[in-house]
Order: C-alpha cells, then structure tokens, then sequence
C-alpha cells in the first residue's frame, strides 16, 4: 500500500519525519517495504515562462527562445521543440544539472547561437501522463500553472515522500490512508481526525434509477448505491490529481477519481456506473451462467464460470464483481446521471474469480483481503460529499441498502492477568486500556476485568490472545522482559537417526566426499536418461499440480539423476576428482493419486565418483565401512542391478539376505545421456533399510587363549566364477572352527590354460578350547576342496 | 720408551689412517677396523702374543708386566671402541640422510570432503537447541492441507494462504510450505510439556533465482507447557541468536502477523557480516531479520485438542538457508543447491 506523506498528514499531526515516521509504524507492527522521494532526481530544474520566440537564423527546425526564469536577466535557450509558444510555462533545466534520464546540461552553442540550459520534455523528466497531464506528449512538458524561477517539483506536484507499507493479511483495513493514519496515530500517541462525510440530497428518489436485487446473498452480504444526477464530467482539482498520482493512480475524470480517491482513503472499493446504460432500470448481483461473457473495462473480452458473480442489468452483464466493471457501463465525457455501487463480496469468491481470470486490480486485491460491511456506508457518503465538494453533480435522494450480514459490535471480555499470563509482564489494567484505546479499541475497566468493544474495521481479533497482542504491540514488545524458566525442565535430544546420519557425514568427509543438496524434483525425462523401461517402478512418482516445469513436475524417486547432473556440471568445469555423497528422501507413493495415505519419504543414501578419483573396488570399500560403521552386520554383493549401470560392473548390495541397495560404473549411454566427461561410479542404500538392521549395544567378546593355525590354498577353476562365491563355499565348508578366509592372490596366464585362472585363499582356524593341529583340521580342508571341485570344478594348485 | 707406547702409537696411528680413508663410511670400513682389531686383539695378535710371554718372566716380574700389557689392551680396546661407535653413528646419519623426503610434495588425491554449508549451520543450531533442552522431531513434506493450512488457522481461500504459494499434489495434498504442520503432528501425537524443534525442507512456488529457491529449509519450534509466556519466548530466542551469532548479539521483536500465532513477532538481529555497522548484506540497516515467532494462537491449540485456558506455548520458524547464508556472507541461494566441489569445498 503506497501512503503519500502529505495525504496521511490530511488526517494526523506528524511532527517527525517520514523517516522516523516509518521506523515507529514498524515497531508497532506496519511493516515498511521502502520511502520513494517523489521527483528526488529532478534537481535544478525550474519554472520557466516563454518571453520571446524567435526563429534561428541559420536552422529552420530550431527556435531561439527567451526565458523568464524569476531573475532580472531572461535566459536564451535554443530548442528543436514545434510544440512552444509565447507566454507557455515551461521546465527549464539549468547548465549544470542532471536530469533524471542520465543527460548532463552544458552550456553550447546550436549552429552558432549560445544556449544556457535546456528546456524538458516529460520523458527527459522521467514522467508518465499518470504523473501529470502532458507528460506522455512527445515534445516539450507544458506546464499548467506556476510561476517563473519555482521549482517545477512543486508544480508537478512532486515534492511528497510516499511509504510503501506492507500490509498483513490480517489487516486487510490498512490497505487504505485512513487505516494507516489510524495506525499512526496508535504508533505517535496523535489524535486523529477524519472527514465525517455530510452532504444534501436533491430532489428525486433513488428508486426512480435503479432497483437492486441480491440474488447471492452469501456471496455479497451488502449492496449499497446511490445515484447522483446533472453530473457534469471533468478534471478532479489539482489536489486531488496530486493525492492519486502519488499513490499511483492515473487522474482520469471527477467521478472516476472520486471512486479511486474514495477506494483508497478507505479501502472500500467503489465503482460508478453510467445510470443511462443500466439497462430495465434495475441491477441484479447473480452467479454467472456457466460460458457467459462480458467486455471488460480494458477492452477484453472474458469468459466467465458459474462460480464467479456478476452485477448485471435487465439484459446482460454489466461488470464482474469486484473485479472490474464492464465496458458497456463505463463512464464517458457525456455521462449525465452515474450510479455509485459499494458493496461487500466474499473474499474467498473474489480471491477464486480474480485468479481464475487472471485479472488482478486495486479492487480484486481489497476485496480478496476481505473489505467491512460497516465501511461500504462511510464510503458511500464520503463519495457523496466529495460530488457535492467538487460541484461533480448532485445527490438524489435514498439510497439502495441491501444487508444481510449481522453488523452488531463485537465485544470481548478478558482480565489484566490473562494478559499478563501470556505475555509474562506485569502490567496494570489501566496501562492496557490505554494502549487499547491508543488503537481505537473502547475498553471499560471494571475490577481488573476489560471490556473490549473492538471497532467493525478490526475483524482480526477474536479473543483473549488478540487483546493481549494489541496491548503488547502498542505497549512495545521491547518492553516486555525476557525469561527462560518458565516450562518442565526436559532433556534434549537429536531425532532418533541424527547421529548415525552424523556419522555417515563425517566418515564421508574423511573419505573425500563432499555433500551435495539438490532440489526435490524429476521430470520423466530424467528417467529416460535412466532407460528405466516405461513400467518400471521408479516411475511411479507423486505429481505435482502445478509444477515450475515439466523438469520439475514429479517428486523424486531416486537421487540418480541430480547426483549425475551434479557430478556432470562439476567436471565440466575441469575438476577431475570429484567424489560427491547426497543423504536425502525419496519419495515413493503407494498408491496414485494419493489419497489417505502420504507417501514413503525414504531418507537414501547416494555415494557419486568421477573414474580419476578411484574405481569400482574404492567405492565398495567405503560402502563396506559404511554399514561397519552403522554396525550392520552380513555386508554382502552379488553382480546384479538396474540399467542405469555397466552391465558387466554392477551389483546389488545385501545386507545379509536383504537387498539394500546397487552400485556400478554408469552405462555408457547413460554416461552420454548426462554429459559426463569420463566413467562415473554410483552407488545407493537405502538409510531406512540399513537403519533398521542395525545392531544394539556392543557386548565384549574375550580375546583369543590359542593360536589360530593357518593354512594357504590356491585353487585353479574357470574365470567366469566369482570369487566371492568360492570363499562362500569355502566358508560354508570349512567347519565351526573357521575363522577367517582371505584372497591373497588373483593369477591368470602362465602355465594356466586360457579361460583359467587361479585363486590364492589364507585360511585361519581357530578353537577357543585348545590348540589345533593339522590332523585336527585335515577333515575340513578335504571337505573344503571336494566342495570347490563340485562346485566350480576347482584343483587344487601344485 | 718401550714396546707398549709404540703399539700404542701405531694402533693410533692406523686408526687415525682408517680415518682418513673412509670418507664414504660404511660397511666396508666396519670390516677393515675388524681386522685390524684380529691384528693387534685376535688370538694370535701382538697384545694377545705379549700375554703369552709373561711365561718366560721371572716371576717376580710377571706382576708388574701383566699389569702394563692389561692396560695396553685396555686403551687399545677403548681406541677401538671409540672408534667403532663413531663409523657406526656415521653409518647410521649417512643412512637417515639417504633416506630423506621432500615433505613439502604432495600426492595429488582429492584430499579431505566436508558436509555441507547448510549441514554444518544446522548442527550448530541443533547444538544450542539441544543444550536448551530441546528435541528433534521430524515429519513428511507431502503433507495433508488440513494440517499445513486448516489446523494452523489458515483456512482454504483465506487471505493468509496469499502469503505462501503452495505447490498442490491433490485438492487436500501440498508440498508442505512451512515446517509448521509439524507443530500440528506433535501436539496430536503426545501430551504437554512439548519442547521440540523441527528441521526440514519446505517448498514455495517461487521461480530460481539470487534470492528465492522453490526448496528451502525451516527449523521450527515449538514449547507447550503451562504458564508459557511471550516473556519465555523472547528469552529462548535472545538467548538462541547470541550463542549462534556471539554474545554482544543484539535483536529486536517486531510486531508481526501468522494466522498461528497470537502474538506474533519478527525478529530482527545485529547483521553478523559487519557487526551492526552496516553493509550490502543488511542493506546499510545494521540488523537483518533472521525469524518469525510467537505465542500458539488458542485456536490452533484447540485444534489439537489442548485447552488454551490450561496449557500456552509459544513456536518459532527459522529459515536455515537465510542463516547460513548470512553466517557465511553467501549473496547467492542457487549456490547452496549447485553443489559445485569450488564452493563446498570452503565449507571443510
């Protein structure tokens, strides 16, 4: 809400400045988004009167110009200009100023002849017609008053600061001046005084233009208008031009700029008709049929849904309530009678229409913020008045009130030591009824009980709470003191998984792996850069409705695709070794579309590593660690995993017989598909799996009392057998007594045939009772090497 | 002079010699020292010969003969010793010396990773929280409408929801915008005392850019007891931002506005990039606003079935992006979700 300072100096004494003016209405709860000088950049610029035009002796399209600029001596100025004339008043920029638009005046010569400045257009001003009338003319501004030597800002009605107040949703009141001069009379303990509005009617009866019929009445619980007859159209004065354009709306005429200045003064929305285009004599408030359509003020044609209310007349639509008004009805040069509508509609409907249309105006804004019924009365008549004021036209008798809604006071009883008790001060009942009475709250003190009478404009406040907060914003929250005992004393704690999760990062840290955080959005093109196939699960994701983009429209199901982005954008830019982790959900729905039941959000954990930076064998250590350092017993891999990966370096992860996960290089295609410079490894576990198998308190086992007797085996089988499967079986063979099974050497080639290879295993037994001997373990390994000939066809290698 | 000094002299001497001649000391030189040691000490060396003479002696001479041919031996032995330990010593710096590294190489690995900024801020937030007895709860952030906007007193087509744009699974399902609806999950789920702060994503319709993010994270908070005051509130939240941003930290509550609170306030603390002086972070004002509070407004609490003429509360909702970047000086929020190595890696 833009607040000229010297319109809100209409209504309160403000003794500081709009600086310090600005500080106070935030400490009491109005926010500031900024203070603009109006015209701060037109500086050195003055009034200048044409004495003298003359034509230049040597150009045909320049005039030489004389200047009375308030001094003994006329100015010459040389213009290019047609638009000028004797006697016109016009902005003269001095030699040496800056002009808004960046242009510096020098002193110069135009073909010969000297000139001393430099005479302004309303563009060079940086001025709109908005601003003041002529200032979108293409030459130079006319101006339309002044006198020779002042500055034009005062002429252009320009030397006012105007604050930007933010406003919140709960008060929707101070979207008006009256409203801010209310707070700002609260905030500088200033008394207020606002127009009472008080006019004459003529004669005639409002009947005799218009019969309103409401057939919504939830939608619009009050319909006030009046009419207003012999109008005569015309400019609005001066001051009033001035109060509008420093708000930032465009003079038009007298009637359209009352129901503006009425609108923002207080906040009631006001629109006027053209009574001759009230078709039938009658207006009918009504939901519009389903398809139906109506010209709008702007020009545009709209089609309307049958949960958006119309004003119409006998035949048709005559504007879209609280919207805009249509085309059909609008005010022109020669409209003689108008009708004034002020009403109140629901802010949910408005809210709906206006953004189902996509049509926003002052009006749409108000009321989607909610506007009061009691308001529509005062502002009715203050636009009344302002007719009469300005000699606009005269007020028919009556008027149309159409109320439904209850407009009785609102009162709320509360203690001086409830508000104490919520905002733990200590505060005597009369310093609250002062500060309530300070924000226009009537409140009756009576044995430590207030009686608040909350005004129709404060529809924000309901019970106790919203006393004890207007008594402490006025009050000052800096004055209330500050404690920490109050409450049981509690034991904090991380939520249950933060510090395994905490571990993770550290160990992460310590293995060169830097954290990567992406946003929580896939779009199916991503999972085409997966070739996942069209019915593959992670397909299945949560749609958003109304997404920032089809790259953005789903909810993740896996973290691939931005580790892979991420990891493509960071060796593009020539980092070779990069090794990145993210620890984030997944979101994975049950069923879609959602219903009951919200979907699984999935903390994963996704571990991404450039080839420079290590290889398969790297990654699988760390992901080993990992679930050592979880205490996640039955690490295990077996070849396997989605499409996304190398088909011949990939696995599945297991944590005993439960698959918790994949790792591998990334598939060529899919390398490409993600722009990735080099090989890339990729590895996922599912946290929420792994989490749950982790294993309770740590008990003590007591240390080895016998040696453990060790024993090298090297076995000769084909290359395609892994070698986890051999030390499987070794393990699953080799009695209760087997502690350890180690590969210690991989061998191909030699005297091996090809398709061969050797595998070299240390083998440590060990019995807790005694020393073992070779004959003791002589069963095992025969059963051993039986178990691997079976198996995979292994000998033993001489 | 006798025969003993002049074997004196001359063991002296080849030592002395042996001195000379190994410069590049060694094993070699062990082994010449040794045979010298087998000339003058071995079984069959001079000293050892001289010993066997004593035979020949009157025996009243033997006494004082053994005694110098021991003495000999002795210094002689102590030259050799000396001397051994000195080639031993030389060997032994010769082989350190050998031995030594360029310690100012390094190997060219990616070095130490690190957490991230938003991680790092976020555990030191936890940190103070926890120390003021605080829990960490968490909850989804696809979340029911009902309770990121109706329990909160934010009902559907209410102006407040103006304040948020929502991103809409279904009709009654968002992406939640707020870590509030957590405050509505703890208050159903467990009876007061209530003290716990919620961390988590929250998601706003807002296009990327230097300032807005459409993913963003919250820390909410959250106290039901009896007898909680704004007082409380102010005294958690002041004591909160001087642990975070140091002591001589000053702040200042504002009237604000949430439809879930009542009061409710904006806090602003001293800019912690210039000090309070003012700079570009805080736009020249000295202070920046870090959060939004206030006292649970009754009617939420009656929502979740608390009796606010028993129980009050107050919550807070901090955004742990804007923190770090204004712990940091991060004049970008895009950089936060780029997770460019060059940026992360300032944060180790």
């Amino acid at each position: 809400m833009k607040v000229p300072f010297k319109w809100l100096k209409d209504y309160i004494e403000i003794p500081v400045s709009a600086e310090e003016f600005a500080d106070a209405m935030i400490m009491t709860g109005n926010g500031v988004e900024g203070i603009e000088e109006r015209g701060a950049e037109i500086r050195d610029v003055l009034v200048g009167r044409i004495v003298k035009l003359e034509k230049h002796p040597d150009a045909d399209r320049l005039q030489i110009c004389s200047i009375d600029i308030g001094k003994e001596e006329l100015l010459q100025i040389v213009t290019g200009a047609d638009n000028v004339f004797e006697g016109a008043l016009v902005p003269v920029a001095m030699v040496g100023c800056h002009l808004p638009n960046g242009m510096h005046i020098k002193k110069g010569k135009l073909r010969g002849v000297p000139s001393l400045g430099m005479l302004c257009s309303g563009e060079e001003l940086c001025l709109k017609e908005a601003d003041y009338p002529g200032a979108g003319v293409y030459g130079i501004l006319i101006l339309q008053d002044g006198q020779p030597g002042q500055d034009v800002r005062e002429v252009l009605m320009m030397d006012d600061k105007v604050i930007e107040f933010e406003v919140g949703a709960n008060r929707p009141d101070c979207l008006s001046v009256i409203g801010i001069a209310r707070e700002g009379a609260a905030a500088l303990r200033e008394s207020i005084s606002l127009p009472e509005p008080k006019f004459g009617e003529s004669e005639g009866d409002i009947s005799e233009y218009v019969k309103v019929t409401v057939e919504n009445e939830e939608l619009c619980p009050r319909y006030m208008a009046r009419a207003v007859k012999n109008v005569k159209i015309g400019p609005s004065p001066k001051w009033m031009q001035e109060r509008l354009s420093a708000a930032g709306v465009r003079p038009i005429s007298n009637i359209v700029d009352i129901t503006n200045f009425v609108m923002l003064e207080t906040g009631q929305p006001m629109h006027a008709f053209d009574a001759a285009d009230i078709r039938g004599k009658e207006i009918i408030v009504r939901r519009a049929k389903e398809g139906e359509k109506i010209v709008t003020l702007d020009g545009k044609e709209r089609e309307l849904s049958a949960s958006m209310l119309l004003i119409c007349d006998g035949q048709g639509p005559i504007g879209i309530a609280g919207v805009m008004g249509g085309e059909n009805s609008e005010i022109r040069e020669n409209t003689t009678t108008v009708v004034f509508e002020s009403a109140k509609f629901m802010y949910g409907n408005i809210r709906q229409t206006s953004r189902g249309l996509g049509l926003a105006t002052e009006a749409s804004m108000r009321y989607s913020k909610g506007v009061d019924a009691a308001n529509c009365e005062y502002a009715l008549h203050r636009a009344c008045q302002l007719v009469e004021e300005l000699g606009a036209g005269e007020i028919v008798g009556g008027e149309v009130d159409i109320l439904s809604e209850d407009l009785s006071e609102k009162v709320i009883e509360t203690t001086a030591g409830s508000v104490n008790a919520l905002l733990g001060a200590e505060l005597s009942a009369e310093e609250m009824r002062q500060c309530l009475e300070r924000a226009f709250i009537k409140t009756e003190l009576s044995q430590g009980k207030l009686t608040c009478h909350i005004p129709y404009f404060r529809g924000d406040m309901y019970g106790k709470a919203d006393v004890a907060e207007e008594v402490a914003r006025i009050y000052g929250y800096d004055n209330i003191p500050e404690s920490t005992g109050a409450g049981q004393m509690m034991q904090g704690l991380p939520s249950s998984l933060e510090p395994e999760q905490d571990a993770l990062r550290t160990y992460l840290a310590a293995e060169g792996y830097f954290e990567s955080i992406t946003y929580s959005f896939l779009g199916e093109q991503d999972f085409d850069k997966l070739k996942l196939p069209a019915e593959h699960a992670l397909r299945k994701a949560v749609r958003i409705k109304n997404p920032l983009g089809d790259d953005k429209a789903l909810m993740r199901t896996t973290l691939a695709p931005d580790m892979l982005a991420v990891m493509s954008a960071n060796l593009k830019r020539k980092n070779k070794q990069v090794k990145l982790y993210e620890m984030n959900k997944v979101y994975l729905p049950e069923n879609l579309p959602l219903t009951d039941t919200l979907p699984d959000e999935r903390r994963m954990l996704a571990l991404c590593m450039s080839a420079d930076a290590g290889d398969f064998y790297a990654m699988k250590r760390v992901v080993k660690n990992l679930f050592d350092i979880l205490r996640v017993p039955g690490f295990d891999v077996a070849a396997g995993g989605e499409n996304f990966l190398h088909p011949g370096r990939k696995a599945e992860i297991f944590a005993g017989e439960q698959k918790v996960g994949q790792m591998g290089e990334i598939a060529p295609e899919v390398q490409k598909n993600f722009e990735l410079p080099m090989r890339v490894y990729y590895a996922e576990v599912d946290l929420k799996s792994l989490f749950a198998l982790m294993q309770g308190e740590i008990k003590f086992a007591p240390l080895p009392k016998y040696p453990a007797l060790e024993r090298d085996i090297a076995v000769i089988l084909a290359d395609g057998v892994e070698a986890g499967s051999v030390a499987k079986c070794i393990r699953k063979n080799g009695g209760k007594h087997l502690e350890s099974v180690e590969l210690f050497d991989v061998y191909r080639g030699g005297q091996l045939e090809e398709g061969q290879k050797s595998l070299a295993y240390s083998l440590a037994f060990r019995s807790p009772d005694t020393t073992l001997t070779d004959e003791a373990i002589a069963k095992n390994m025969e059963k051993i090497l039986k178990a691997l000939s079976e198996e995979f066809g292994a000998t033993l290698r001489e | 002079m006798d025969n003993h000094e002049k074997i004196l002299q001359e063991v002296r001497q080849a030592l002395s010699e042996l001195r000379q001649e190994e410069k590049a000391a060694g094993q070699e030189a062990l082994g010449r020292l040794q045979e010298l040691r087998v000339k003058y000490l071995g079984k069959k060396g001079e000293i050892t010969q001289m010993m066997k003479q004593m035979g020949t002696l009157p025996k009243e001479e033997r006494p004082s003969f053994g005694q110098k041919v021991n003495s000999l031996r002795q210094k002689v032995e102590e030259a050799f010793e000396q001397r051994k330990s000195e080639l031993e010593e030389r060997i032994k710096e010769k082989k350190l010396a050998a031995e030594r590294i360029d310690v100012t190489l390094e190997k060219p690995e990616a070095g130490m990773g690190g957490v991230h900024p938003l991680t790092k801020v976020y555990r030191q937030v936890r940190g103070i929280f926890e120390g003021m007895g605080f829990q960490v709860v968490e909850g989804p952030e696809i979340e029911f409408d009902k309770y990121n906007f109706e329990m909160l007193n934010i009902p559907k087509d209410h102006p407040a929801r103006d304040m948020q744009d929502t991103f809409y699974v279904t009709d009654d399902i968002v992406l939640r915008t707020h870590t509030s609806p957590v405050q509505i999950r703890t208050m159903l789920g467990h009876q007061p005392p209530i003290r716990v702060i919620c961390p988590g994503r929250v998601y706003r319709t807002d296009d990327v850019d230097a300032t807005h993010s459409p993913v963003f994270n919250q820390i909410e908070g959250l106290v039901i007891d009896k007898g909680i005051t704004f007082a409380d509130l102010k005294g958690t939240i002041n004591t909160f931002l001087r642990q975070l941003y140091g002591e001589q930290t000053k702040t200042k509550f504002r009237p604000g506005f949430f439809p879930f609170t009542e009061p409710s306030a904006e806090v602003d603390a001293t800019c912690s990039l210039c000090g309070g002086k003012g700079c570009p972070a805080c736009k020249g004002a000295g202070m920046v606003e870090v959060l939004g509070c206030g006292m649970v407004n009754p009617k939420v609490l009656e929502n979740c079935g608390l009796d606010p003429e028993v129980y009050s509360g107050y919550a807070f909702g901090l955004g742990l992006d804007r923190l770090t970047n204004i712990k940091y000086g991060i004049t970008d929020i895009r950089l936060l979700y780029e997770s460019d190595v060059r940026f992360l890696r300032q944060f180790r």
